[in-house]
């Protein structure tokens, strides 16, 4: 497994969705968040996310939950299987919005809850809640106000 | 009563999703004399809900589709096809998951996974009803509409 999160304190980032335009839309809402991310890993599906896991190392991870071949709520299952993988903060980025829904992700251990269709704050806001406020030194950090996505 | 409150509420979450994910403004239409041409190229998102027993219908015209990609995407340049079908699918998928939450809580009613295809107008005279919306929507000009199929609309 490549560790490379400890360099300069730079995160890596997992995305999960079926959906390469969530995907770019996301990293992009991090990117313009100000977060120093080293790596961005992305996945179709749970499996294969998993088998990113497999030979990298991730910060964080932000997943949809439904998704072909292997859903969000399986592949989370998987990851808490793992006493190394389980103490990754897994943020769920989802149409999937029940009150029902919401309240067992918490209670499974998901960091998170981010509904679509979001607003760049409400990430940046759940990553800060995760990782920490960002150093805020990049003067090329544009400002969220006023993107959707 | 009941089907005016269903479609009532499929409105409002097209008004929603529209402004927050595409920064567009659709209008409903309410008489011919606003629908918009029906488009010779379109994209057909869909998706079935509540253990298959409803169907989720998105159509939109191919230029509305591009514009909702690079509004996304923030892109000002081209958008490939790829990426403007996917774009058009997660707003089928975001549409229904934001539907069933409003429906019912979101608790009871399963969402499948959606699919996309690009379609080609079949009948060329206007008034040949080729689209079956229950609600339609101009988007400055552009064809969009919605249907949903097996609940009591």
């Amino acid at each position: 497994m490549n560790l490379t999160s400890g360099e300069a304190m730079a995160y890596n980032v997992l995305i999960v969705d079926d959906s390469p335009s969530i995907r770019s839309a996301v990293k992009k809402i991090i990117e313009i968040s100000g977060f120093d991310v080293g790596e961005y890993f992305e996945a179709a599906n749970g499996k294969d996310a998993l088998s990113v896991l497999e030979d990298n190392w991730a910060d964080v991870i932000l997943t949809d939950i439904h998704m072909p071949v292997m859903d969000g709520i399986s592949f989370f299952k998987e990851v808490l299987k793992d006493p190394l993988l389980s103490s990754i903060p897994v943020v769920f980025v989802t149409t999937e919005g029940s009150e029902g829904g919401i309240e067992e992700s918490y209670k499974m251990g998901a960091k998170g809850y981010i509904k679509k269709p979001f607003k760049p704050e409400e990430i940046r806001k759940v990553l800060v809640e995760v990782l920490g406020e960002p150093d805020g030194t990049r003067e090329d950090t544009p400002s969220l106000e006023g993107s959707d996505f | 009563m009941e089907q005016e409150k269903t479609l009532q509420v499929l409105k409002e979450v097209i008004f929603s999703v529209f402004e927050t994910m595409f920064f567009l403004f659709p209008e409903a239409v309410e008489s011919e004399k606003d629908r918009p041409v029906n488009p010779d190229e379109y994209f057909r998102a869909f998706l079935y809900l509540n253990d298959n027993k409803w169907l989720l219908i998105l159509r939109g015209s191919e230029k509305l589709a591009d514009t909702m990609a690079k509004n996304f995407l923030g892109q000002e340049g081209p958008v490939d096809e790829a990426e403007v079908a996917d774009v058009f699918r997660e707003a089928v998928n975001v549409i229904a998951g934001n539907f069933l939450l409003k429906l019912d809580g979101g608790d009871r009613v399963s969402l499948g996974v959606p699919e996309v295809e690009k379609c080609r107008r079949f009948h060329r005279e206007e008034t040949v009803r080729e689209f079956d919306g229950d609600l339609v929507f101009n988007l400055g000009g552009e064809f969009c509409e919605v249907s949903i199929k097996g609940i009591d609309v």
